[in-house]
């Protein structure tokens, strides 16, 4: 069967009509990622038993019409997720053998709507990075083009969306995880506003901006996503109850700051393009200012290692695996080189001494950061932007210089700071991907989630 | 830059060691970090509150009652005894 630019929506319909059973539906996804994953390698964990079992139970569930938008799909999780009796290595040695005791909420969630989960994908180390190369496995390859990253760090969700080797796929966002990789694999991402999905179950890493959420072929998919893993949940207190009225508002902000020095011009015309097109579909296009935008990449920098370096004190070796004598040669050994510059960084910042000029200066920044959106909020219904400053680059490129790698997250991390919603969708542009990224306003997913179909359309 | 000893301090206190090999690499990008994030000290924030967090946090309270479930934490200690995670001996007897 023929599985290329299948959606939920488009395989939900083969599924409800017979044209295919969700048995045959996983087993063509199977042998998609047997053929293509050797040279894209997306791919941590291959969850074949599981997903064919999977595929049984919700072809019997489609049976009895208990069917939903989920059932008989197949799906991938980023391995930050935890699947019950499954590996979960956060692209880790630490955990390169960590058997998940429990699942994730939303892991949960989607398996009481009969998901096919096909496997588990590749991430930079416990989510730090923004190529898939600080894998301490392997690099993942951008289905668009081999020679380029996919992003990072849900760079193996979002190449295997683009791939075809899964309908859609889960991510995680700290400072723009699944936004980054979204544009760079020219699919689409949605980072949904703190406190609207549940983080239990998946690996911390700054627990203060961590959110999960889709990626998906199109703005659709992303919504059915959504909506199925959001929720409170009594596991995870940072979860809140909240209700979205309906607008129907369509004004699109576009700060200075977000075209200033350092973005790729091929970018910069393709949004101004999308803007462009947007105007012509009756949106008022209104300029707005955000002032500290240049100072969002430095407060990230300080207030993530912070949280991590807190956040991966618990794996000292004792409690999920390695040996237990040695606490300081088992996280000499088994973190990398990245994950081991960030927790020093954390702890730096919030040693004595360096706290108030670093980590409490930083948290007021965000306070600046934060103010700003307000501000432009009281003006607009959404920004607009670009997703990253620069195209999706080539193995290796960005090695050196850790700050060089870093920036191609500079149009992301504020929203993480600023808990809001943002979606990144592919522009229509020619040659390598380009993401358009959409921020709302807190809790607004529905009118984020409208205009960026308006688009997708 | 930033000094190996002030490194090998750090990587104490993050239960981490640097190995020779590596000292100078990570001299030079924490340095380049540090740098870079020393532009907030351009930034006025006298009269501006911290954010730790955008949401609104309090405690959650609940009764100390276990629920049931399946989930077997213990299968991941690298060793138990008892029900209880084993760990080397903390405390010492100066004698």
């Amino acid at each position: 069967m023929k599985i290329e630019n299948l959606t939920i929506k488009s395989a939900h319909e083969g599924l409800k009509n017979g044209d295919f059973t969700s048995v045959e539906l996983t087993t063509a996804y199977l042998k998609k990622i047997e053929e293509k994953d050797e040279e894209i390698r997306a791919f941590v964990t291959v969850t074949k038993d599981l997903a064919l079992k999977q595929a049984k139970e919700a072809d019997e569930m489609i049976k009895r019409g208990e069917m939903t938008m989920l059932t008989g799909i197949p799906c991938a999780f980023k391995d930050n997720y935890l699947i019950k009796d499954e590996k979960c290595t956060a692209s880790s040695k630490f955990l390169e053998n960590y058997i998940a005791p429990y699942n994730a909420t939303v892991v949960e969630k989607l398996k009481k709507q009969g998901a096919v989960f096909l496997g588990k994908t590749n991430l930079d180390e416990f989510a730090m990075g923004s190529s898939c190369e600080k894998s301490a496995f392997f690099a993942t390859k951008n289905p668009r083009d081999l020679q380029r990253v996919p992003g990072g760090s849900s760079g193996g969700s979002a190449a295997a969306v683009a791939a075809d080797m899964c309908v859609y796929a889960l991510g995680t966002d700290t400072g723009g995880s699944i936004r980054q990789p979204a544009s760079f694999c020219g699919v689409v991402g949605l980072k949904p506003t703190y406190g609207t999905v549940s983080r239990n179950g998946i690996i911390a890493f700054a627990s203060s901006l961590d959110q999960a959420g889709p990626i998906t072929k199109n703005v659709t998919d992303a919504q059915i996503v959504f909506e199925a893993i959001k929720g409170v949940d009594e596991y995870d207190s940072t979860t809140v109850e909240y209700v979205e009225e309906e607008s129907n508002s369509f004004k699109i902000g576009v700060p200075k700051e977000y075209f200033a020095e350092g973005l790729d011009e091929k970018v910069k015309e393709s949004i101004m393009v999308a803007i462009d097109q947007y105007r012509k579909m009756g949106a008022e296009i209104v300029d707005v200012s955000l002032p500290h935008t240049e100072y969002a990449l430095a407060c990230y920098y300080i207030i993530a290692p912070a949280e991590a370096s807190a956040n991966l004190a618990r794996f000292d070796g004792l409690r999920y695996g390695q040996n237990i004598d040695g606490i300081i040669e088992n996280r000499t050994n088994y973190f990398g080189s990245e994950v081991k510059k960030r927790i020093m960084l954390g702890t730096y910042t919030l040693s004595s001494g360096y706290y108030d000029a670093f980590y409490k200066k930083a948290l007021k920044a965000r306070t600046l950061i934060k103010n700003d959106f307000e501000e432009a909020f009281k003006k607009v219904d959404v920004i607009l932007g670009p997703t990253s400053p620069c195209l999706p680059f080539k193995l290796g490129e960005k090695q050196e210089d850790p700050m060089a790698m870093y920036l191609s997250d500079i149009y992301t991390v504020s929203v993480n700071l600023a808990g809001l919603p943002a979606i990144s969708i592919p522009s229509k542009n020619e040659g390598l991907p380009i993401g358009i990224h959409l921020i709302g306003q807190p809790f607004k997913e529905k009118a984020l989630l409208k205009i960026a179909n308006n688009y997708d359309r | 830059m930033i000094s190996s000893e002030e490194i090998k301090n750090i990587a104490k206190l993050s239960y981490l060691e640097i190995k020779e090999g590596e000292m100078e690499e990570m001299r030079k990008s924490f340095s380049s970090i540090l740098e870079y994030v020393k532009k907030l000290q351009e930034l006025n924030t006298d009269d501006i509150e911290a954010t730790p967090s955008v949401i609104e946090l309090e405690s959650v309270m609940r009764e100390d009652v276990a629920k049931d479930n399946d989930c077997d934490l213990m299968s991941s200690f690298s060793r138990s005894k008892n029900n209880y995670l084993e760990v080397k001996k903390i405390l010492y007897n100066e004698d």
